[in-house]
């Protein structure tokens, strides 16, 4: 469980006060798929490193699993974006990197993360290095590295947002089977597609900017067992149509403010 | 660049070029355009005469001797230099001026005060060739840990990695590559350091020699052993490079 209370972010940007975060509280229970949104600014990834212990906030606190947070800790793994894989590592101990960090032998991280890599459909590919891999099985891998510290909380920052449409929707399906699969774990999912956040969660926490805050927090009317079969429906149409109102306004407003001030 | 044929293609290049330049050389030598450019093989001679001269393979013996003992020492002192001035801020403060001096200074200037400390031994070179060469180690290993990917180390703490993997696992292979290339430079520098403080001594080893040989118009034994420096060199650096490769990063 993530309990968010009363979180607030302030930067010096250029020497004038920029408030990132404005008093965020949110809760998401456990074995929740929570995904936050919002226009570029809105403080969604600051908010998502405040959770993974990365960044303090100037306000609140961040309680996970019970406890205060006040760093990175054994019970949060956290995806990027951008994989961040080290690319002078192989596959296998790239997967185990987190579990070398928690003082895990070397035989058993490495039969854990063979186990987590033949999940993901990457048998076969322990002794390659990532540059010998496509976007997709490197963040596939960066997936597998996350899960084998067995997190009960698993961050997620724009996961998705580095690869193509195609290899995108077939990432979301595998992460959508994966939650099926062990779903008492807690998922705190970053992204700024609309149809990725439906998709994949239970609830939608709606962030805007200026200061970043939530704006909305709403339901997902669908249940995720059956996600693949309901896209096609005339009422999952119009929950995101409506959530792309709210999205668009949120834009535009952005837009015209930005225009005034400048 | 890899490919077999174009590296043939290099390898064959070079080959001409240098023939070529060689074919001109002996050429203008023979021409006797000016007494400051013997011809080609008059050279070649004083190179095999000055192998077998007792008075060359003393200086080349003292020149290498102290390549042997400073070269080694500068590359251990300036990767842990580079390192520490890599991950601590102030350390890095601190000695970042002298580095910058020590790199943009014509470093000829300071021999004689190293002369005024060590003498006209072995010492002096050595000094030399510190000076020479610690800074570009020192320099290209902490330009290393400043290439360091800062969303590496958010990974890394994220995992909760000790300071120590986070060391071994990431700063390390990142900072390894241009750290090694420094190395690479300095060995070049070694030689160049060694061979000029020799000549400003003027006594002793290879700098020492060709110094007399100039004075004394020897031309061909001048360009017999200045040759010979060149040869050096080139082994060297293609020794230590080949050596750069089987290092994994």
């Amino acid at each position: 469980m993530i309990d968010i209370n009363g979180v607030s972010m302030t930067f010096e940007r250029d020497g004038v006060p920029f408030t990132a975060l404005d008093g965020i509280d949110l809760t998401i229970a456990d074995g929740e798929f929570a995904s936050i949104i919002g226009p570029s600014g809105c403080g969604k990834t600051t908010l998502l490193k405040i959770i993974a212990g990365l960044v303090d906030p100037t306000a609140g606190t961040v309680t996970v699993d019970g406890t205060v947070i006040d760093g990175p800790g054994p019970e949060r793994a956290l995806v990027f974006q951008n994989f961040v894989l080290l690319p002078w590592a192989t596959i296998l101990d790239n997967t185990a990197f987190g579990l070398e960090a928690r003082g895990v032998g070397k035989e058993e991280r490495r039969r854990i993360a063979r186990e987590q890599l033949a999940r993901m459909g990457l048998s076969g590919f322990e002794q390659h290095y990532p540059r010998e891999l496509s976007g997709g099985m490197q963040q596939r891998v960066g997936i597998a590295r996350a899960l084998a510290v067995d997190p009960s909380n698993l961050l997620m920052d724009e996961p998705f947002g580095a690869l193509d449409a195609l290899t995108r929707q077939l990432m979301q399906k595998d992460l959508l089977d994966l939650w099926e699969e062990d779903e008492e774990r807690t998922a705190a999912f970053v992204t700024h597609s609309m149809d990725e956040a439906v998709y994949l969660s239970d609830r939608i926490v709606l962030m805007n900017t200026r200061p970043g805050r939530i704006e909305e927090i709403i339901d997902v009317p669908f249940p995720r067992e059956n996600r693949a079969d309901v896209v096609s429906q005339a009422d999952y149409n119009e929950f995101t149509r409506y959530l792309w109102s709210r999205l668009e306004g949120m834009q535009r407003d952005d837009m015209a403010t930005r225009g005034a001030a400048g | 660049m890899t490919e077999p044929l174009s590296a043939f293609r290099s390898v064959a290049l070079g080959t001409v070029s240098v023939i070529g330049a060689l074919l001109l050389w002996e050429l203008v030598g023979v021409a006797d355009v000016s007494s400051a450019l013997p011809p080609f093989h008059n050279v070649a001679l004083a190179f095999v005469d000055l192998l077998s001269s007792d008075a060359f393979q003393e200086s080349v013996w003292f020149t290498l001797r102290a390549i042997a003992i400073a070269f080694p020492l500068t590359v251990a002192a300036g990767l842990i230099m580079g390192l520490l001035m890599g991950l601590v801020r102030p350390l890095r403060w601190m000695f970042d001026p002298y580095m910058t001096l020590a790199l943009s200074v014509p470093l000829v200037a300071i021999i004689p005060i190293l002369i005024n400390l060590f003498g006209f031994g072995r010492l002096t070179i050595i000094a030399v060739i510190v000076v020479y060469t610690l800074p570009v180690v020192v320099v290209n290993t902490v330009a290393g840990f400043d290439s360091v990917d800062p969303d590496q180390v958010a990974m890394a703490r994220s995992f909760g990695a000790s300071r120590l993997l986070l060391l071994r696992r990431v700063l390390l292979p990142t900072a390894a590559p241009l750290a090694a290339s420094g190395v690479r430079l300095a060995a070049g520098r070694a030689i160049k350091g060694a061979i000029v403080g020799e000549q400003i001594v003027g006594l002793v080893g290879m700098g020492g020699l060709i110094q007399r040989f100039g004075g004394a118009f020897a031309v061909e034994d001048l360009y017999a052993a200045i040759v010979f420096v060149g040869i050096l060199g080139i082994v060297v650096v293609n020794l230590l490079t080949r050596l750069e490769r089987r290092v994994p990063a």
